[in-house]
Order: structure tokens, then sequence, then C-alpha cells
């Protein structure tokens, strides 16, 4: 895992952002920036290169699942890792964000433990392809 | 550094006419709510910038007591063992252990406040909803107190409350990680 990975926390809750970005920051992922729903994420995506995503679902204007949906049928950001990060804990719900695409799915309120794990486990599965 | 609060819903709040006594108490809930959003993040921020402003002290207080404990191992030899005495040599390993312990610990207490502030996003989802949910209500009872005006008849309220469910254990709900992570491995992920 490349440690000088771009990524972007999309959130619509600046209290969450800044919980994710210190949590990346101690497993020492920096390189973090920030948007606060679909629709400010996806030009910013559309715009630079970021490596991974980390993503809330329920966002007012662009959802978190619909990010994914358009991230996923985009050429160019099709293959972007993302970890969606939310409080919707519904089987339906889970199923549905991994048939749009995620690469991991964790429920609030999580652990900084889980949050290791599943970047960990996300990348392992990228490097191992 | 502090970021400045979100705003839930303000506008639906602020911008709905205060028509009727229903209307103006929905409203009055809905800013109060509003309220308690904002309240809760600057709560939340405040211990962040805490925690931002301790973790440096607690890093480098381990860090100093580490190279501290190593230049002290080099030195650690019979001569200076002897010249010094053995209650401050004692004394002074274990503080040093010490401190590294209590530094790891107070470092993980730190990323426990962090994550614990979590339930500033959850409980505002929530207030965001009832919000949601009132600002509904409201223009529904707008609509209808003008059709009762309209018909000659007086207002009487009767409706039936719409909700949502968060609770842990609802009809489809998972019921921790761990769930969560079995599913994503049934499903290939």
């Amino acid at each position: 895992m490349d440690k000088n990975m771009r990524i972007l926390v999309v959130d619509d809750f600046s209290t969450m952002r800044r919980i994710i970005r210190n949590l990346l920051a101690e497993i020492g992922l920096e390189n973090v920036e920030e948007a606060d729903d679909g629709e400010t994420a996806l030009p910013k995506l559309q715009g630079g290169r970021y490596d991974f995503v980390v993503t809330d679902w329920n966002m007012p204007g662009m959802t978190g699942i619909d990010l994914v949906r358009k991230l996923r049928a985009d050429p160019d950001l099709g293959k972007t890792p993302i970890l969606m990060v939310t409080a919707e804990a519904k089987r339906d719900q889970i199923v549905a964000a991994a048939e749009a695409g995620v690469n991991g799915y964790i429920v609030k309120p999580f652990t900084a433990k889980t949050l290791k794990e599943k970047v960990d486990r996300i990348f392992q599965r990228i490097e191992a392809a | 550094m502090a970021t400045p609060a979100t705003t839930v819903d303000e506008n639906s709040a602020n911008d709905a006419a205060p028509a009727s006594g229903e209307s103006s108490v929905l409203l009055g809930v809905q800013q109060q709510l509003a309220k308690v959003v904002e309240m809760t993040e600057e709560a939340a921020n405040k211990t962040l910038d805490t925690v931002d402003e301790l973790m440096p002290h607690v890093r480098d207080m381990m860090s100093d007591s580490k190279k501290l404990e190593e230049a002290w191992n080099r030195l650690n030899t019979p001569e200076l063992m002897e010249a010094i005495p053995q209650p401050v040599h004692v004394a002074l390993q274990a503080f040093m252990k010490r401190v590294r312990h209590r530094g790891t610990r107070l470092k993980e207490g730190l990323h426990e406040l962090t994550v614990a502030q979590g339930y500033q996003d959850l409980t505002g989802q929530i207030v965001k909803r009832v919000v949601a949910t009132l600002a509904e209500a409201e223009t529904q009872l707008a609509a209808i107190d003008q059709q009762l005006i309209a018909q000659g008849i007086s207002f009487n309220s009767g409706e039936e409350a719409t909700g949502f469910h968060t609770e842990k254990g609802g009809e489809g709900v998972v019921e921790d990680q761990d769930s969560v992570d079995d599913l994503l491995d049934d499903l290939g992920i």
C-alpha cells in the first residue's frame, strides 16, 4: 500500500470527515482531501487522480451509492477502490452497495482497528490481483 | 482548529410560513433540533481540537523517553552501575518503562475519544431525518388547513406520524460489523 496515495473522504458531516482523516493519518495515510457529498466529490474525482475513496451513503445532493455507481460507470474512474462508511446497516443496503461495486463496507459506529483492517484488506486484495 | 458548524435544513426551517399555530410549533421544533446539531458539532470539534493538541505531546514524550532509554542502555556499564546508587538506577528504569506503557495507553485513549465523536454524525443524521419529516408534515398540514378553511371547517389534527428505523436488530438490519463482513464474504468482497 502506497502511503502517499491520494484519498478523498466524502461525508456531509465535517465531524466524521475529521475523524476519518485523523484515523487515516494514524495509519500513515496523510494525503487526504474532503468533499461533503457526491455532487462535490464527482468533479474532484474526475479532475484529479485519486487512489482511494472513502464515502458515506446518506448525504444530501448525490448519495454515496449514486457516487459509487457513477464512478463504476466511468471508464477512467471505474477501478478506483471505494470504502463505504455508513450508518446504513440493512442487509439489502449492504448487498446493493456490493452490487454497485464497493470494495469494503463499514457500519458506523466503528473503531480505529476496523478502519485499519478494512483499508489493509482492500489494498492486499488489489495487490494480490 | 474548529470547523464551522453544519446547518441542518435551516432553509426549510426558516422559509416556512408560520401560517397556523401547528406550523409555528413545528417551525420552532425544527429550529431547536437544528440548534442541537450545531451544539453537538461544536462540542465534538472542541474534543477533536483537544485530541489534536495533546497527541503530538504524547508522541514527543514517548519518542524522548525511547531515546533516553536507548542512551541509558548504551551507558549502562558495570562502572556506571557502581557509580549510580541502586535505587536511582531502578527508579530510572522503572520510570522509562512506565512512560512507554502509559504513553501507549494515552495514545489509545485519544484514538478512542476521536472515534467516539462519531456520535455527532449518527445523532445528527437522525435529527436531520426528523427535521425533514417535520417539514413535510408542516407542508401537508398547511395544505389541509387551507382546504378546511376553504370549506369552512375547523382544523382537527389526527394524522399518524411517520417515522424511520435506525435501531439495531430491526427487520433486515445486521447486528454488527462481523455480520457485515460475513455478508460481504458471501458476496465475494
